[in-house]
């Protein structure tokens, strides 16, 4: 991995040193400080770490940042730049197996170690996506799509059009059998959930995955993630756009959801995505798919109906106490097509924003109602200020997650700017983003506590 | 003090030492759990497979390859108080610990090294499940220092601060099952340079290393608290890492018994030679001999069979008498090669042509068959392997790869010590490849004001204290450094300076009688500090002579909840109640109605005498004078 900087990282003085030696990143070098000698391998420094420091990595393989002084010396004993050799496997299509495509979009999938340097080299042509995860060679013909490499948190609902139209067009193409999309979790439901919109009732089953643990570490989610994702992909007639992430801490089995209900609930676990007030669609264990909510939508059954494209002038506010009307006024000013706001309990925010949304509505922005409180329905016939905002012309989302009203809305826009048709199409199920009924355990089912939130509960 | 018998010089005996030491902070290195090892049924279970990692070249490390080829689940018990998501690689580290820190820049310091200037915490590579993420983390704190020992000065190559890994409790068909409690607590680790040349020299560098340790008063005390890993090797042989030397003592004879097996090795390496073999000549060739065994008598193999396993048989050209041939203490390369499989596939082991194959009941036409359907030679040996297909693959091919190594002499590996003297294959020598930054925690820099704070509050050198006690308290250093080493110290000296009992005594009780005690009874448990103490204070307030000292230690040895009030009650020595005093000192008034009529107040000495005749050692004689007044108030005032 080359650097265009040959001493990325380094600035003032240190660098003023290290240039007069010759030094480059990956030089062996020898460092002289008053009595002490270091020697090591040059490393790349962050731009956001200090420039007193040198990066080294020891004989021993262990780093260590040396502190600069004006009468320190430093020494090139040789220099190996870092070189890779990609692994080689060859591939055989298998006529018996069904194609599958994996779009990437900037995750790493299956990555690569650098020992020498540390750094993780993503794997994703064909031949290393397979030495990496060989398994999947047994499951299905993989072929792999780098569209993007973009981070999840900079993701635009532009890329979700991009992505979107690469899906479209391997559904056109007609010669796969499912569709995996490798994405990172921060934004994965937002994305998963525009798809949703945009391409309802496709064919084949449209999977999302990603993982919580990068691949470069042993205990990687990557793999199993992907495995099961290929499985699900190949194997289910499901015509839904779904996510496929761990089912529980342990390795045993995963989990799919369907992409309108599902959360990322944690910031680090690997069973972070949970079906919000409703349960998985399926779970995947040992190979073997297992569907847990029957009202699926089967590939094939209702016809593929693809519009895609979104309004992206749409803004999601969080309401929290304090919260100044002008926050709204700002959107309308900035001429935005749609507010979708995340009130507390059954869809409030406070008195004070009243006069501001209704110039929403009277400007023709739809201003949508959703809950932070994720379980449950919006309400706002209750009390006194949920029947004034319904008033002020607020349209509440019944039990749409607040992201994929976010999503929702974005869509609903390019098919129509009519107030009326609008809320008309919010409170219309298209892809299972609202749920009718709340079954009792919708609120307990935590997915991925082996033995049952009562054990839990009981040993806390 | 030992037998000689080798001459290191000669065999260029060379060996390092790395030794990992717990630290007793109360939290963990990365996480804020407490620092403690929990008993009982787990609160929670978990279960996870590891993968191997490509390295850079688009390989994978072969000695994580090894691992992974275990192909075995990992099961990890869990308790709530002791493990947070981060042990179970569910949320990323907090800052690192500061006091660990801490504690490794004044080892760093008191060995003379130096402190790393911004430290970068690395991750280093683990696939046999120990380590949840599949990493250790680990910081080198400081470099270049120096212990003194007797004849040269011995550099520490490396101080460094990594988290311990966890307790492995059971292996049994394919999965290893640890606990969680023990993963993450602040380990140092310590590195010298292989200039060791003796095993009184490493004993002598581990000794000293071990009371720098101390010195910091951070070090954790007690069996498996310290480790010590021997690398070492002898010219012809390679460089081989025993693991796990929990007793220093211990070390002679796992020298001695890995340089026996060194040279063994290298003797068998030389005696294939002499019969012209090469590595070529083996060949991963299993051959499927079932069939032979059909109708056998030998209760193992029908069973086997009967289950759908299979007998594989390979032939070793020019290995005849070489898998009979001892390495080891007692243990044959034969037994080497088993132990190797048995380790990487689980199969109980290998039956090779070099043992007596009649004792597991198969019959000559049997083995004859087996001989000419692997067309052997007559310098050739044979080996077979029992268990389903693939296992019994692998075992055979784990067979072969050792064989073609032994054209080497000594194969690089690590070993797990054991106490016998003898060691087991446990992995192949990891690479330093294996260490790559840990990209979750920033570098942290150390400051000058931090050393020099450091620096002003040092200990003293440990060898100057032991030279210090030895005079303060008139006992030989050689005394001393048992009770260091036996971690008897501390208490040592709170006996001796809080009560005031004679040193020699309690150094003797302590060492002495406690061996001679252990010995007596191989069951016997270790008695707490805290019941120590209490056994001298006893002693002190004359309630036990120091004969019964011995007495009360061997009941409270031999059973860990027996309370030193109940082993005084066995040996007579039970406490009275004060109404069981009076009553004493009632017919003892009684019997001396005449005397104290006679001498009146002069009659309280020889009366006390008589009381406390009866009652020394069970009750408090203040108790026992104020009761005997009040009794004699009493008859006199009738």
């Amino acid at each position: 991995m080359g650097f265009k900087d040959f001493l990325k990282g380094y600035r003032g003085n240190l660098r003023v040193i290290l240039e007069s030696a010759g030094a480059k990143i990956w030089s062996f070098i020898r460092v002289i400080r008053d009595d002490q000698i270091f020697e090591g391998v040059l490393l790349p420094r962050s731009d956001l770490d200090d420039d007193q420091h040198i990066n080294l990595k020891l004989k021993n393989g262990y780093n260590i940042g040396v502190k600069y002084s004006p009468n320190m010396r430093i020494e090139v004993l040789d220099y190996k730049p870092v070189s890779y050799r990609l692994p080689e496997k060859k591939l055989f299509f298998k006529p018996d197996k069904p194609n599958i495509t994996l779009i990437g979009t900037g995750g790493t999938v299956a990555s690569r170690l650098d020992y020498n340097t540390g750094a993780v080299i993503p794997a994703f042509t064909p031949s290393e996506l397979f030495s990496a995860v060989p398994e999947i060679e047994d499951i299905c013909n993989l072929t792999p799509k780098p569209v993007m490499s973009v981070l999840s948190e900079n993701m635009k609902p532009e890329d979700w059009v991009k992505i979107a139209k690469e899906v479209d067009k391997e559904i056109t193409n007609g010669s796969v059998k499912g569709i995996i999309i490798a994405h990172g979790t921060d934004t994965m439901t937002y994305t998963a959930s525009a798809l949703s919109f945009m391409l309802r009732n496709p064919p084949l089953p449209i999977v999302f995955v990603g993982s919580q643990r990068s691949s470069d570490r042993p205990s990687s989610d990557a793999a199993f993630n992907l495995i099961n994702a290929c499985i699900f992909a190949a194997e289910s007639n499901v015509g839904e756009v779904v996510i496929c992430m761990h089912g529980s801490s342990s390795d045993n089995y995963a989990l799919i959801h369907r992409a309108t209900r599902v959360r990322k609930m944690h910031s680090s676990r690997r069973d972070a995505f949970k079906s919000i007030g409703s349960i998985p669609l399926a779970k995947l264990e040992a190979g073997r798919i297992k569907i847990l909510l029957k009202n699926y939508t089967i590939a094939g059954a209702k016809k593929y109906d693809p519009q895609i494209s979104l309004d992206t002038k749409v803004a999601l506010l969080y309401f929290y106490p304090g919260m100044d009307a002008s926050v709204i006024d700002y959107f309308i000013d900035k001429k935005y097509h749609g507010i979708v706001l995340i009130g507390t309990g059954l869809g409030h925010v406070s008195e004070l924003l009243l006069p501001s949304i209704k110039r929403a509505v009277d400007s023709k922005i739809p201003v949508l109602m959703t809950t932070q409180t994720l379980w449950g329905y919006t309400g706002l016939n209750v009390y006194e200020t949920g029947r004034k905002l319904l008033a002020a012309g607020v349209i509440p989302c019944s039990n749409i997650l607040p992201e994929v009203a976010y999503t929702k809305l974005m869509w609903v826009l390019t098919q129509t700017d009519d107030l009326k048709q609008i809320r008309s199409l919010i409170n219309t199920n298209m892809v299972g983003e609202i749920l009718d009924r709340e079954e009792y355990n919708g609120f307990m089912i935590l997915q991925g506590v082996e033995n049952g939130v009562e054990n839990i509960l009981k040993n806390i | 003090m030992v037998k000689k018998l080798f001459d290191y010089r000669q065999l260029g005996f060379k060996a390092g030492l790395e030794i990992h030491q717990e630290l007793n902070l109360n939290n963990k290195l990365f996480c804020k759990c407490p620092n403690i090892l929990q008993r009982g049924e787990p609160d929670f279970i978990i279960k996870r497979f590891f993968r191997p990692v490509m390295g850079e070249m688009g390989e994978f490390d072969k000695a994580m390859l090894t691992e992974y080829e275990k192909n075995k689940t990992v099961v990890y018990e869990g308790f709530y108080q002791s493990t947070c998501t981060y042990e179970l690689d569910e949320t990323p580290p907090t800052q690192i610990n500061e006091e660990a820190v801490e504690t490794g820049l004044t080892l760093t310091l008191l060995l003379k090294g130096t402190p790393v200037d911004e430290l970068h915490v690395c991750r280093k590579n683990y696939l046999d499940g120990s380590v949840t993420c599949g990493f250790q983390r680990t910081v080198i704190i400081g470099l270049n220092g120096a212990v003194p020992i007797e004849n040269k000065i011995v550099p520490i190559t490396s101080i460094s601060i990594e988290e311990d890994a966890a307790r492995k409790i059971s292996e049994e068909n394919g999965v290893i099952r640890y606990r969680l409690d023990r993963l993450g607590i602040p380990l140092i680790e310590l590195v010298t340079a292989p200039v060791l040349e003796h095993p009184e020299e490493i004993y002598e560098a581990a000794y000293r290393i071990g009371l720098l340790l101390r010195a910091t008063g951070k070090a954790k005390r007690g069996i498996g608290t310290i480790r010590q890993d021997i690398n070492l090797s002898i010219e012809g042989g390679a460089r081989v890492e025993l693991k796990g030397v929990q007793k220093l003592e211990w070390i002679n004879r796992l020298v001695e018994a890995e340089i026996q097996r060194q040279l063994s090795l290298i003797d068998i390496k030389n005696t294939l030679l002499e019969r012209k073999g090469s590595p070529e000549t083996l060949v991963f060739n299993p051959v499927n001999l079932s069939k032979i065994f059909e109708k056998t008598k030998c209760k193992l193999v029908s069973n086997s069979l009967k289950q759908g396993k299979q007998v594989l048989g390979i032939r070793l050209p020019y290995f005849k008498g070489l898998l009979g041939r001892k390495i080891q203490l007692e243990k044959s390369f034969g037994f080497e090669i088993a132990d190797k499989v048995n380790a990487i596939t689980g199969l109980k082991g290998i039956i090779h042509s070099d043992e007596q194959l009649s004792k597991y009941g198969f019959e000559e036409h049997e083995i004859g068959e087996v001989k000419l359907t692997l067309g052997l030679n007559s310098e050739d040996a044979f080996a077979l392997v029992i268990g389903e297909l693939e296992k019994a693959n692998k075992a055979v091919k784990i067979i072969v790869e050792r064989c073609r190594l032994a054209y080497t002499g000594v194969p690089l590996e690590t070993r797990r010590v054991l106490e016998d003297g003898s060691s087991r294959f446990e992995r192949e020598i990891h690479g330093g490849a294996r260490l790559y930054p840990d990209t979750d925690t920033p570098p942290l820099k150390i400051s000058v004001d931090q050393i020099n704070s450091i620096q002003r509050s040092l200990p003293p050198y440990p060898w100057e204290t032991e030279k210090i006690y030895s005079e303060k308290y008139s006992l030989p250093i050689k005394v001393v450094r048992e009770l260091i080493l036996e971690d008897k110290i501390d208490l040592f000296i709170e006996i001796v300076d809080r009560l005031s009992i004679d040193p020699v005594l309690v150094s003797k009780t302590l060492i002495e009688t406690m061996k001679a005690l252990q010995r007596e009874n191989p069951k016997f448990k270790e008695i707490s500090d805290d019941k120590i103490f209490e056994i001298f204070k006893t002693l002190k307030t004359g309630r036990i002579a120091k004969e019964a000292v011995e007495d009360v230690m061997r009941i409270l040895g031999s059973d860990e909840n027996i309370t030193l009030d109940v082993a005084l009650e066995k040996l007579g020595l039970r406490e009275i109640t004060v109404e069981e005093l009076d009553e004493i000192i009632r017919v003892c008034v009684e019997d001396n109605l005449k005397l104290i009529k006679e001498k009146r107040e002069r009659a309280f000495t020889p009366l006390m005498g008589e009381v406390m005749k009866k009652v020394r050692g069970r009750i408090d004689g203040r108790i026992v004078s104020e009761h005997l007044k009040r009794e004699l108030n009493r008859i006199g005032g009738e």
